[in-house]
């Protein structure tokens, strides 16, 4: 059933195996953390909640879907963008380097989407 | 060391962080892998997909200045290809990033928009975790030690 080129892979797999038994009986071990009954994820609960009467005008229209807590300015993130100190600026130069860096991605994975294609040909034909 | 197998590394190590404090933000059901600190997820998770995000930037502008030089050489190493993972990897990590991006800069401003981000960026996670496990298995001749005859022979 094995292939013995893939033994390193199994190796592997065993060493990984044993690390995920060692922390989920950690996990389980201690009393304080009991799983949630709430089984769907969070991005699951979110389109039940948002998706059901959405439209796909609403995905382009900031606002138009907003609880009445992000309103009021009581949501869970009100305040976050008033905070000063060390993660504020963490937040401000990673938030900085996503939206410069996002436009050259996007252009540099249009020109490799234009000239990939065409070594990719050449091989195919020879 | 080659620059290609430096970045394929720092790659799967970024990765490693992103997918391990992207699932403790899943749901409650995954909670257990950071010991159910959210917060300190939310963090680890911004902070590395800052350096996914440098990384891609990097890997991009490398294989466009390969490309624009005409070089030829092989590089087995390297994240981003024209087909098979290569290829998948490509496409995956401008979901990635585009959807992330989403969810990052709307949060507050359009629920919708971040739900729906939400549920591809996530569903993609599964699907990326399980692509890394066939692709260790495909490249198990990677993880064997050179062997010293091998060596002497080049």
């Amino acid at each position: 059933m094995f292939n013995k080129q893939k033994r390193p892979f199994w190796q592997l797999s065993s060493v990984f195996a044993v690390i995920v038994v060692l922390v989920l009986a950690l996990s389980w071990s201690n009393p304080s953390e009991k799983v949630s009954q709430m089984d769907a994820s969070m991005a699951d609960m979110m389109s039940q909640e948002l998706l059901g009467s959405a439209t796909v005008p609403d995905l382009f229209n900031p606002g138009t879907m907003d609880s009445p807590e992000a309103l009021s300015g009581n949501g869970e993130h009100a305040g976050h963008h008033q905070q000063a100190g060390k993660l504020y600026a963490i937040h401000l130069i990673t938030t900085a380097l996503l939206v410069f860096a996002l436009p050259v991605i996007l252009a540099g994975a249009l020109f490799l989407a234009i000239v990939w294609p065409k070594p990719v040909k050449r091989r195919n034909s020879k | 060391m080659k620059f290609d197998f430096i970045l394929h590394w720092l790659w799967a190590l970024v990765f490693s962080i992103l997918a391990l404090s992207g699932i403790a933000m899943a749901g409650a059901k995954y909670g257990w892998v950071m010991q159910y600190d959210i917060a300190t997820a939310d963090i680890v998770h911004r902070l590395a997909a800052a350096i996914y995000v440098l990384l891609t930037l990097i890997v991009i502008i490398y294989e466009m200045i390969r490309i624009l030089r005409r070089d030829q050489t092989r590089k087995p190493w390297i994240v981003f290809g024209p087909s098979g993972y290569g290829l998948f990897t490509f496409i995956t990590t401008l979901i990635f990033i585009i959807t992330g991006a989403v969810i990052w800069l709307f949060m507050d401003s359009n629920h919708a928009a971040t739900a729906f981000t939400l549920w591809i960026h996530e569903k993609l996670t599964y699907l990326a975790a399980a692509s890394v496990i066939w692709h260790i298995y495909m490249k198990t001749h990677a993880l064997k030690w050179p062997k010293k005859k091998a060596r002497r022979g080049r």
